[in-house]
């Protein structure tokens, strides 16, 4: 289970430019907030719209 | 830019499309819904142990390269209806008597079952099939890095194919391939009565192609290989109880060998519309506190998940099953008519 934060933690940490985050500051105990969006579509079209590859983590 | 997904609500399936009984997955896309990869693969053994933090690096790494290249000529894939989680039909059923606020991503495979059964689709063998690991068609590959062959099983499709351990796998089919979840994804979209697949590789720095040459029944995976995952649990015909293998001392006590399959019963069914399962147990003889020792004859489990797994895949509504149990230290004999 710790692997898997791990990976989740390195994912936030992806050196892509940040579009838009979330109001609160990342909490990495639940990794909630911070660098997620949490609205999928809404990602997606800016993601199209700027050009930029998603990483979208189910869990 | 990234999005973290923790209810399957209104995501549609038909885009999103990965091995939803796992806990962990990431999907690597364009916006206009062309997957890039996939990460997140498991067995049975463990849910951690094919993962690897460098694995994933690597593959969000190698993602802005594929991202770059995919810009200059993007080819979309051609829009499909909207699929969700509540709109197949047995859980929309569901939700008109109750409502569910959190979709587990489990909860898509439990729903496409359910279907499966109601318009006579439903399959054991397709079920196996699911999301095959490259073990399946005989090879292994490194967790740090899922391109790269580690192993391969001789007399195997991939030892046939001349794959060899060391090998980079580059593509397989007509997907470019980085993670085993990859792999399984070419591999989950072959037929598993027959498929070709070609494969193209590196080996010391040439490039090779070959052809995974699989015969019918190639995907099927046992049904220990099943058992770690969560839509397990909704398939049919189900015991109506379960419980916990004993440990080393319990074991002991009962002077049993350090290995015997001994599962004590800790729960009978007695909820929800699976009651029915449990009420049959019952009846047939099962009581809290046995402890299981064989089922149908067979008495080697791997653990009590493997022999859910195995109830599930293996007997067929209208048999019954004996079953040997140890209550108050004797061995006691029942018959469990197995319900659909």
């Amino acid at each position: 289970m710790r692997k898997l934060q791990g990976i989740v933690i390195v994912a936030v940490l992806w050196a892509l430019p940040s579009l838009a985050a979330e109001d609160r500051p990342f909490d990495p105990g639940t990794l909630e907030g911070g660098l997620w969006r949490t609205d999928l579509e809404a990602a997606r079209s800016d993601a199209r719209a700027a050009r930029k590859p998603l990483l979208v983590v189910f869990r | 830019m990234r999005v973290r997904v923790v209810n399957m609500a209104g995501v549609d399936l038909n885009v999103y499309r990965f091995d939803y009984d796992l806990t962990f997955a990431a999907l690597l896309m364009n916006g206009d819904g062309t997957i890039y990869h996939r990460f997140g693969t498991r067995d049975h053994s463990s849910a951690t142990s094919r993962l690897t933090m460098e694995a994933f690096v690597d593959l969000l790494r190698e993602t802005l390269e594929d991202h770059a290249l995919y810009e200059k000529a993007p080819s979309p894939p051609a829009p499909l209806p909207r699929r969700t989680i509540e709109g197949i039909p047995p859980m929309t059923r569901k939700l008109q008597k109750k409502k569910i606020d959190c979709f587990h991503c489990h909860m898509v495979n439990d729903a496409e079952r359910d279907l499966e059964r109601e318009e006579g689709r439903y399959s054991r063998e397709k079920v196996l099939g699911m999301w095959p690991l490259p073990d399946q068609v005989g090879f292994t590959v490194d967790p740090g890095k899922p391109s790269r062959v580690s192993g391969v099983v001789p007399g195997s499709a991939a030892s046939k194919a001349g794959l060899e351990a060391g090998d980079r796998i580059d593509r397989m089919g007509t997907d470019r391939v980085r993670s085993e979840a990859d792999l399984q994804w070419v591999l989950d979209n072959a037929p598993g009565d027959g498929a070709r697949i070609p494969v193209e590789y590196e080996r010391a720095g040439a490039p090779g192609r070959t052809s995974l040459i699989l015969e019918k029944g190639w995907k099927t995976a046992g049904a220990a290989a099943f058992s770690w995952r969560s839509s397990m649990w909704g398939l049919r015909p189900r015991p109506g109880f379960g419980g916990r293998q004993l440990g080393k001392e319990e074991l002991k006590k009962l002077g049993l060998e350090e290995n015997a399959f001994a599962v004590k019963v800790g729960y009978i069914v007695d909820w929800g519309e699976e009651s029915y399962t449990g009420k049959n147990a019952r009846k047939a003889g099962i009581q809290n506190g046995d402890v299981i020792r064989s089922v149908a004859g067979k008495d080697r489990f791997a653990s009590e998940l493997e022999f859910q797994s195995w109830f599930r895949f293996t007997r067929k509504a209208g048999e019954k099953v004996p079953i040997e149990v140890l209550r108050d230290g004797k061995r006691v004999r029942v018959e469990l008519p197995v319900l659909d």
